[in-house]
């Protein structure tokens, strides 16, 4: 199969070997305190933001408990939150209905234990179930890492930006820190790719093209929205095929394999929402929700909308607590100033790549970089695309573009570096900590502690 | 190497020497707790725009106040008396604070990435946590006929970072183990500085470490020319 041929160079034998090996040991110093850190920061988190208070938080915390307590999935409509639920309902879309149970059930079934294994009130229970996406978010930093590394492994500066930018970036932090399905579709998007990126050197063997099926089938039945990842498998897998001028019913064999076996292990939850909700993802049913449905929009007017894309780089950036709690508009601007000049770097970088072309000069960028760095700008529209989607349904938000984090961060420090000299670009790792950090921060002193505590009980909660 | 080594360090003990100055010295404006960040006054359900509202400082020296103030006639300059009085009846004004203001920084047209708020900032009134205050837009005789809304309301407070992190580790839920959770919670404030300065050290290090490598750029062992399976 075209998936299984391999090339016997030097070159193709020092990528997949040695140098990885010793980039990880010397990587290793920083990623560790960098790992490090980011626990600690989520276990802080955990015990700051007040208990209920994240996006959806009550639905899937009560989703876990209903799975738990043996009381099956249940249908959107049926299913009434419990009694103890009422002190947070400003925090439930659609009380006293439990509207997360639409969703499939991966990632609460995977909490189920824990849950039994919790001591306590539903508070405590709350707070053990939390560390849960501390963890699946360390996990997605080390990918990043690794997708960092694999993509541009000479470049300290990008093996390392990138798994900072994911760490500290506020709103991923925070997603980290909830109880809340993203995270594990965060997780499984950004094994996903990484996986399809570093079989796409040694390629695509009928085993790897199951492994990447029964990924997509994971995140599938974590949340349908999963599906968005489809197309960039495809895409991945025909370029190889193209690459290595495989057979027409190889191709269609290979995205079967994966895209098809994903779909195929899914299947079975599209039916029972087909037959539940009329519809293999139940957005129908979503949109017929006031709460929700009437905050649907048309794509154009969204796409031309002001309003709405500052709505969404707010909740891209920070707005922790169900939107509740927004930076001021000055640390947005900040943010959006820096993350600019990310921006007109990628631009710059494109701009030098068409002169290198038309100039016959070297590109900056290897064929398989291009390939890797192609698929990670479509797997961040797809993304992009995803928020657009579910805002013609019910209101959106910009964490639907999450599981792209680690793309949205390649993107970034490459745009970043194109703006320094070669020799002083390494420092750009440290700039980026320091920055991210300063924002962190600002977040949590000027917004964030003082919105939950404050003198008198005057929190939120309490009033 | 050696000089690599004492610089990484020295700025990492410097940096979380940075961040613990940053937790405890640092006078900083906190916004005070609200839904959204503000406290809304316009009620967009009944159409109904008004002059006032209440705010509810969490924090002492509650000294800023941003106003979401709109304004329509394009021609008119805004005299604006602005009273801060205890939410109590027959409570006196606390705060009263005049300016004059051209429509343009109270147009009811907000850019999309402006800020809509007009800040305005008061000797700072000390004991004010916990304490709700009613705040009032009242507009000088030369504006009799012009109307002005204020839609919502920020407050803020000069204060000592440590205070708010103070009030993290005092309020944060405990139950019966509170004494324990207060000193993890220490634990892991420590952790986070350590872990910072750590991480700052290690970077740093690395980076030194890069600076002389022979490409910095973005080529390594990937070459141009390629079959794809590089």
């Amino acid at each position: 199969m075209w998936g299984t041929r391999r090339t016997g160079t030097s070159a193709e034998a020092v990528s997949v070997g040695r140098p990885d090996d010793a980039l990880s040991v010397a990587d290793r110093n920083w990623l560790a305190p960098l790992l490090v850190l980011f626990v600690v920061k989520g276990i802080l988190l955990v015990a700051l933001v007040g208990p209920f208070t994240g996006h959806d938080e009550v639905d899937h915390f009560y989703y876990v408990a209903r799975l738990a307590h043996g009381d099956g999935l249940g249908v959107v409509g049926d299913v009434s939150l419990p009694e103890k639920a009422t002190p947070y309902q400003m925090y439930v879309a659609d009380f006293p209905n439990n509207a997360e149970v639409i969703q499939p059930p991966l990632y609460h079934l995977l909490l189920v234990p824990l849950y039994w294994l919790a001591p306590g009130s539903d508070e405590f229970k709350l707070y053990v179930l939390r560390t849960v996406s501390i963890a699946v978010g360390a996990v997605v930093v080390w990918l990043a890492y690794l997708t960092a590394r694999l993509v541009l492994p000479g470049a300290f500066w990008v093996r390392a930006g990138v798994p900072i930018c994911v760490a500290l970036q506020p709103q991923f932090a925070f997603e980290a820190a909830i109880v809340n399905h993203d995270i594990l579709v965060i997780a499984l998007a950004t094994l996903l790719v990484y996986l399809l990126l570093l079989w796409y050197r040694g390629g695509y063997t009928p085993r790897r093209l199951t492994w990447l099926g029964v990924i997509s089938g994971a995140g599938l039945w974590t949340k349908a929205s999963f599906g968005l990842l489809l197309p960039v498998v495809a895409v991945a897998i025909a370029l190889a095929w193209w690459e290595r001028r495989g057979r027409r019913g190889e191709l269609v064999g290979s995205v079967m394999r994966s895209c098809g076996v994903a779909l195929l292990i899914a299947m079975p939850w599209f039916l029972r929402s087909l037959w539940h909700y009329g519809d293999p993802t139940g957005a129908r049913r979503l949109h017929e929700i006031p709460e929700y449905g009437d905050q649907a929009s048309s794509f154009g007017a969204m796409l031309f909308s002001g309003v709405f894309w500052r709505g969404r780089l707010e909740d891209l950036w920070g707005n922790y607590g169900w939107r509740l709690v927004p930076f001021d508009p000055e640390v947005y601007n900040g943010v959006y100033v820096v993350w600019a000049i990310a921006g007109l770097g990628l631009l710059l970088l494109a701009a030098r790549e068409v002169g290198a072309k038309v100039g016959g000069r070297p590109s900056a960028l290897s064929r398989f970089q291009w390939t890797a760095v192609g698929l990670m700008s479509l797997w961040a529209c797809l993304m992009v695309a995803g928020v657009l989607y579910v805002g013609t349904i019910q209101f959106t938000q910009s964490r639907f573009a999450f599981p792209g984090m680690v793309a949205f961060a390649v993107l970034s420090v490459l745009g970043f570096g194109q703006w320094l000299p070669r020799p002083v670009r390494p420092a750009l790792a440290p700039t980026l900590f320091v920055l991210l950090m300063a924002l962190n921060v600002v977040a949590a002193i000027r917004f964030l502690i003082p919105y939950y505590y404050g003198l008198s009980g005057a929190t939120v909660l309490t009033r | 190497m050696r000089r690599r080594r004492v610089l990484s360090l020295g700025l990492g003990v410097f940096g979380a020497a940075l961040l613990v100055a940053a937790g405890t010295l640092w006078r900083i404006e906190v916004r005070h707790s609200a839904p959204f960040g503000f406290s809304k006054t316009i009620d967009f359900a009944r159409l109904i725009a008004v002059r006032g509202g209440y705010v509810s400082p969490n924090y002492n020296n509650f000294d800023r106040l941003d106003l979401d103030l709109r304004a329509y006639a394009p021609e008119a300059v805004y005299d604006l008396t602005i009273h801060i009085r205890p939410a109590v009846p027959g409570a006196a004004d606390i705060r009263t604070l005049r300016f004059s203001l051209p429509y343009a920084r109270i147009s009811h047209q907000k850019s999309t990435f402006g800020d809509p708020f007009l800040t305005v900032r008061f000797p700072a009134i000390a004991d004010s946590a916990g304490r709700t205050y009613y705040v009032w837009v009242e507009p000088g005789i030369r504006n009799r006929d012009q109307v002005v809304a204020l839609w919502s309301i920020k407050s803020y407070s000069h204060v000592r970072a440590w205070s708010v992190v103070a009030a993290f580790v005092d309020e944060a839920p405990k139950g019966r183990m509170g004494g324990a959770v207060r000193v993890a919670l220490f634990l892991l404030l420590g952790a986070l500085v350590i872990s910072s300065g750590w991480c700052l050290s290690r970077l740093v290090a690395a980076s030194m470490s890069a600076y002389g490598e022979p490409d910095q750029g973005m080529m390594w062992w990937h070459r141009h020319d390629t079959d794809g399976i590089q």
